[in-house]
């Protein structure tokens, strides 16, 4: 089999691999089908706004449409490079089965055929939606020539975008299997990056962030594929740079190339650092657990224990509880933007505090015992100490939080001083209850099986059926609370019933505190009737 | 625990998931303090089998009891009965004496007795060293030692145990062996199930072979041995393969299944082609 065959089975098998993978992921499928429902109205609109933008061009003064061009192609490089090195870190540079690729085929074949894989993955969006936007472009340009220039420096773009991001990948992989620091703190560079990310996006900081970068690459090669692009718009683009550009492709190649074997092989072949968790033996009684342990029985104290050493070593595992916190960010980037705390904020924070609290640990009480739950089952009383342990373990770790988190941001909001404590209460009710909510949820709908909640991690969370549902009874639960203590709905409230806010306030945490309590007990009971009378098959 | 029954009785018992039949009138009897060796070809319904008798899988058909109490009764056997699955029922995230710690809560005992039990069971499977790591961090076999003391941690009656040597070196497969031993000695009753012959041969009072959800034969390895009538040297592996050979033809017509009665099989024989024939 020739070298180019083998690159391209290797391409083929992995796409096939990775196809039948979503397949069979109804949840991967539907957001596929979901981007691709989205995709397609940019697409088109991108392709309209790319006919516009030729006629634009076609009418305009021609010195700062090459800067623009230039510009824009830098920034669609670091795109390229950003998205690909993101793609090589997280999924290609994980193939399945790689002790046996390995001993199959040479790791320069291997890292070759990944990025052949990858190159067709980003060619098959690329090159179609680039393809009708560079006609668009040309026909309302008025300039032809202007298709092959564009579709050129697409395929350029591409042809050093990938591989750029293949050695920032290997680089990071390289210096985290090396690292003995880089492998202890990889959660937490993750949970920074991530923080960092959803910052960006609501801040609207991405142009400042990605500015630096464009100034390091404005000198380089990389701008000169806009000249490249430009070339028969008549808008001053250099046919030098333009060469150039076409040149620099080519050298870029051969030297990626050369430095994607020599990473790959230092990757695949690493002796990494091997990192031995070990745990500074305490007794839980005569430790940090010692007050819980003389509250609660000793079945309930050991599921709480095991649940929060588990979350706190594996605290990816607890990230679809970032949901709720993505909705919360938006009023708090609001009252930062502001510098004012409103009505809503306390009731913002007492409600994700609230859904948060009862999935964490309660949404998934079956499911979550993995392999153990076999002899789980076969312990004592298992419908007690499970459920009542983990609706305590969020409970515990999250209500404290809640209500100081729901108390502080009321008192710096306009609600009055008993308003506050009202809200203080429902908070603590809500965030203690919501566990007791999602238990008859979460043993309804269980999961068994693991799934990716990162691109290299996989664990068991509660299936999304449960999550939603359990989202949506919270909302309902705590709707009296929010409502009451809103500034417009408990204002209306109190003027047509001609009473204090503090005593609508009141009444919608009673009612709120009632009405949770009740769909608590009822799911609770749900709950510990199906543990009981669990069976495997 | 009533002297007066079996350690474990089944009658009939069966199980079938949809169409398929997993177990078909399984009739069987342990006797206290012994070994029951459960051999059978991968997808026998010997996992199936032993879920039933841990109250983990509720029966299509049929019963069993465990100290004459019934498997429907989960409450009552749970403290009697002690079970390893064949994967080991472990958090990666815990370290493996927080593991036993878990498991020995779950189970009640009190924290002292735990302690002491958690630190001897350690020891003896040379696990000490070990005990403070996070589990991700053990090897299967490691990971395997953890599974079985967490089973014998509450001291059952009644142990099942589902492939308890899978991962282990030759070492740890001997102490798990002498710990069976010394369980049956202790009078426990260990119901083992197990693709290795040679722990069946070595270790188990009686023998029972599922095949296709039938009990194929029963009786103790030197027994079925005998059976086979054949030349000096048969052993169990012989006996294995005879018994959970595919019939061919003209061979099932001379070789009848399993009807579901453990008498009759018991008092089977195989035939010169190594299959069970009724008398």
């Amino acid at each position: 089999m020739t070298r180019a065959k083998r690159l391209r089975l290797i391409a083929r098998a992995e796409l096939r691999r990775r196809w039948r993978t979503m397949k069979g992921n109804t949840t991967q499928l539907l957001a596929l089908a979901f981007a691709g429902i989205m995709l397609l109205p940019f697409s088109i609109g991108g392709v309209f706004g790319a006919y516009l933008a030729g006629g634009f061009v076609a009418g305009s003064e021609t010195e700062p449409l090459i800067e623009w061009a230039r510009v824009a192609f830098v920034y669609g490089w670091i795109f390229v490079v950003g998205f690909g090195g993101y793609r090589a870190y997280a999924v290609a540079l994980r193939p399945d089965n790689l002790d046996g690729l390995l001993t199959a085929v040479s790791h320069r074949d291997l890292i070759s055929g990944l990025l052949l894989t990858e190159l067709a993955l980003w060619s098959a969006f690329f090159l179609t939606v680039g393809s009708a936007a560079s006609v668009a472009f040309a026909v309302g340009a008025g300039s032809l020539l202007t298709i092959p220039a564009l579709l050129l420096t697409l395929c350029l773009l591409l042809a050093t975008g990938i591989p750029a991001g293949f050695i920032i990948a290997l680089g990071v992989r390289n210096a985290g299997v090396r690292s003995r620091l880089l492998s202890r703190l990889r959660t937490l560079f993750l949970v920074l990056l991530g923080i960092g990310y959803f910052a960006l996006i609501f801040t609207n900081a991405f142009a400042s962030a990605l500015e630096p970068i464009y100034r390091v690459l404005s000198p380089t090669p990389i701008d000169w594929f806009g000249d490249l692009a430009a070339l028969g718009l008549g808008v001053g683009a250099s046919p030098f740079r333009a060469i150039g550009a076409v040149g620099f492709t080519g050298v870029f190649v051969v030297v990626a190339v050369v430095s994607l074997y020599r990473l790959s092989e230092w990757l695949w072949y690493a002796d990494g650092v091997h990192i031995t968790h070990e745990v500074e033996r305490s007794d839980d009684r005569s430790s940090r657990f010692n007050g819980l342990s003389r509250i609660l029985s000793q079945p309930v104290f050991g599921v709480v224990v095991a649940d929060w050493k588990r979350a706190r070593r594996s605290p990816i595992s607890l990230s679809f509880a970032l949901y709720p916190l993505i909705v919360l960010a938006g009023p708090i980037v609001t009252a930062v933007q502001t510098g004012e705390i409103g009505t809503g904020l306390p009731l913002w924070v007492l409600l994700t505090g609230t859904w948060v609290a009862g999935s964490l640990f309660a949404l998934n009480v079956v499911g979550q015992e993995g392999a153990a739950l076999p002899v789980t089952l076969l312990s004592e009383a298992p419908e007690r100490s499970l459920v009542t342990g983990h609706v305590l373990s969020g409970a515990l770790l999250i209500a404290p939080i809640t209500v100081a988190a729901t108390v502080t941001a009321g008192i710096l909001s306009p609600h009055s001083v008993p308003v506050v404590a009202s809200l203080g209460v429902s908070a603590l009710v809500l965030s203690a209850v919501s566990g007791a909510i999602g238990t008859g949820i979460g043993v309804g709908l269980p999961r068994f099986e693991a799934v990716s909640v990162s691109r290299s991690t996989k664990a068991i969370v509660p299936s999304a059926f449960a999550f939603a549902i359990y989202s949506v009874a919270v909302l309902i639960v705590a709707l009296p609370a929010v409502i009451a203590h809103s500034g417009i709905a408990g204002h209306a409230l109190a003027s047509a019933v001609g009473v204090n806010r503090f005593v609508i306030g009141l009444s919608g945490t009673l009612v709120s505190a009632v009405f949770a309590c009740l769909v608590g007990i009822v799911s609770m009971y749900v709950a510990r009737d199906r543990v009981r009378n669990y069976r495997l098959g | 625990m009533t002297r007066d029954t079996d350690a474990i009785e089944t009658r009939e018992l069966t199980k079938r998931f949809g169409t398929e039949i997993a177990v078909d009138g399984l009739n069987l009897t342990v006797d206290h303090g012994t070994v029951y060796g459960f051999l059978g070809p991968n997808g026998a319904g010997k996992t199936t089998t032993m879920r039933m008798l841990t109250s983990l899988t509720r029966p299509t058909d049929g019963e069993a009891w465990i100290n004459g109490n019934p498997v429907s009764d989960r409450d009552a056997i749970r403290a009697s009965i002690g079970y390893l699955p064949e994967e080991p029922p472990v958090f990666d995230e815990l370290t493996g004496r927080e593991q036993l710690e878990y498991f020995g809560r779950l189970r009640d005992l009190p924290a002292a007795e735990m302690e002491t039990r958690i630190t001897d069971w350690l020891d003896r499977f040379d696990l000490s060293d070990d005990a403070d790591k996070r589990i991700d961090d053990y090897s299967k076999g490691m990971r395997q030692k953890v599974g079985l003391i967490q089973a014998l941690l509450h001291d059952p009656d009644v142990v099942f145990l589902d492939e308890p040597t899978s991962g282990l070196d030759p070492r740890a497969a001997r102490t798990v062996l002498d710990v069976i031993a010394d369980l049956t000695d202790d009078g426990h009753t260990v119901f083992l199930s197990t693709h290795i012959l040679s722990v069946v041969e070595e270790l188990a009072d009686v023998v029972g072979v599922l095949y296709e959800g039938d009990l194929v034969t029963e009786g103790s390895p030197t027994e079925l041995t005998a059976r086979m009538e054949a030349e000096e040297g048969t052993t169990l592996e012989d006996v294995f393969l005879s018994v959970t050979a595919e019939p061919g033809p003209a061979a099932s017509e001379s070789a009848p299944r399993n009807t579901g009665d453990a008498a009759a099989r018991q008092d089977g024989r195989v035939d010169d082609d190594g299959r069970v024939e009724d008398r």
